[in-house]
């Protein structure tokens, strides 16, 4: 008869449920800590560069000169102590020892000009101590290279700036060929950088 | 007379005819002893927190490195049968290497949750990636250092240390890293 196989099959099929269920030999109990949560912090430097170069001399003479400003703007959601440091290509030929580089901080009073234009530029008013805003000057050569450490602090005198997000400077580069016969038929090519890290 | 009728007159009669019979068969004595008092229970598997029910152990956003976020929870097992605890997470945790918990087992005595008092390790449960967290029971870390069994009332205070893994990449951290939202869990099996 059909229905009692159905029936017998139900049977069968409970029987082996509640077997199923009587597996769990052990008790158990839980206590939780919810909804914990832990994120880090950012450092996130950025200028307005779009990639293209601050200084440019070419076939220079003794006297020469180029400017340039460029805008640093800092990103990250950590306080942070900037480093100025560079890197100069090992294809030069040597002119970094030639060339007289001055960088001054300071701001655009007025509408910031595009890049590189120094239009507006004020230096800070705070003497770093080569002159008002100047955090460098000297030769292109003895300027710090590679590495954060032994970079120019920012600024430095008078403690290390505390960069915190939307905070910006400008930065007035300026390099001038020295009046040297050694100088003749080299050349050099520099990569500046800027180095936030968190304090 | 009707068929029910009929049956229920004999049965009527068999009953009267056996009243009669048990009656009559008090011919002998009889003598009981018992054993009385008996009785069976299951046991309990019990287990609770300092945590006040809700509060999470850490959420702290803008972190750096160097710098820990530490809490401490007491679990305390109240089950009458001895028995296992491990220490779970819940799945889906975020970030990588790039953050990491400690865990260490000890006492304390002081300090309400998720103050770590005078918390002092006994232990260390796990070091690692909090995104390594073990999320399943079976795979849990052990409530107590080398699994031991738990008893009535037993208390075991965690330390939590959670750090940003220093890292010097240039321009690697730019963006925020986070753990996302998750639990911790102490399950008890009775042993």
């Amino acid at each position: 008869m059909p229905r009692r196989s159905v029936l017998i099959l139900a049977a069968i099929a409970l029987v082996v449920a509640i077997g199923g269920g009587q597996t769990w030999a052990a008790y158990n109990a839980t206590t939780a800590s919810n909804a914990n949560s832990f994120a880090s912090g950012t450092v996130a430097l950025t200028d307005n560069d779009s990639g293209a170069a601050l200084l440019t001399l070419a076939t220079a003479v003794p006297g020469d000169t180029d400017t340039g400003c460029i805008t640093v703007t800092y990103t990250g959601s950590l306080a942070s102590a900037v480093h100025l440091y560079g890197t100069t290509s090992t294809a030069g030929t040597g002119l970094d020892a030639y060339l007289d580089l001055k960088i001054t901080r300071g701001t655009f009073t007025g509408a910031a000009p595009a890049f590189d234009a120094c239009t507006n530029f004020t230096p800070d008013a705070t003497n770093y101590g080569s002159g008002n805003g100047v955090v460098y000057d000297g030769t292109l050569l003895a300027y710090p290279d590679d590495d954060y450490l032994s970079g120019i602090v920012d600024p430095p005198a008078g403690g290390a700036e505390s960069w915190t997000s939307g905070e910006s400077h400008v930065y007035k580069l300026q390099v001038t060929l020295r009046d040297d016969i050694a100088a003749k038929g080299k050349n050099a090519t520099q990569t500046f950088t800027w180095e936030a890290r968190n304090t | 007379m009707t068929t029910i009728r009929k049956i229920s007159l004999t049965v009527l009669i068999a009953g009267l005819v056996a009243g009669v019979a048990a009656f009559g068969a008090f011919s002998a004595f009889s003598a009981t002893t018992s054993n009385t008092g008996n009785s069976f229970a299951s046991g309990t598997v019990a287990i609770g927190d300092n945590d006040g029910g809700s509060t999470a152990l850490y959420t702290s956003a803008n972190n750096k490195p160097g710098t820990a976020v530490v809490s401490c929870i007491s679990v305390t097992y109240t089950g009458s049968l001895a028995s296992q605890v491990k220490l779970y997470a819940s799945t889906g945790i975020s970030g990588g290497t790039a953050l990491n918990l400690k865990v260490e087992r000890g006492t304390k005595t002081t300090g309400s949750f998720p103050a770590c008092g005078d918390f002092a390790a006994t232990s260390t449960a796990y070091d690692g990636a909090l995104a390594a967290f073990p999320t399943t029971q079976p795979a849990g870390v052990d409530g107590k250092d080398a699994a031991a069994t738990w008893a009535t009332n037993d208390t075991v205070a965690y330390r939590f240390t959670v750090t940003v893994v220093d890292d010097g990449t240039p321009n690697a951290h730019t963006t925020v890293t986070s753990s996302g939202s998750h639990d911790f869990t102490w399950e008890a099996r009775n042993t």
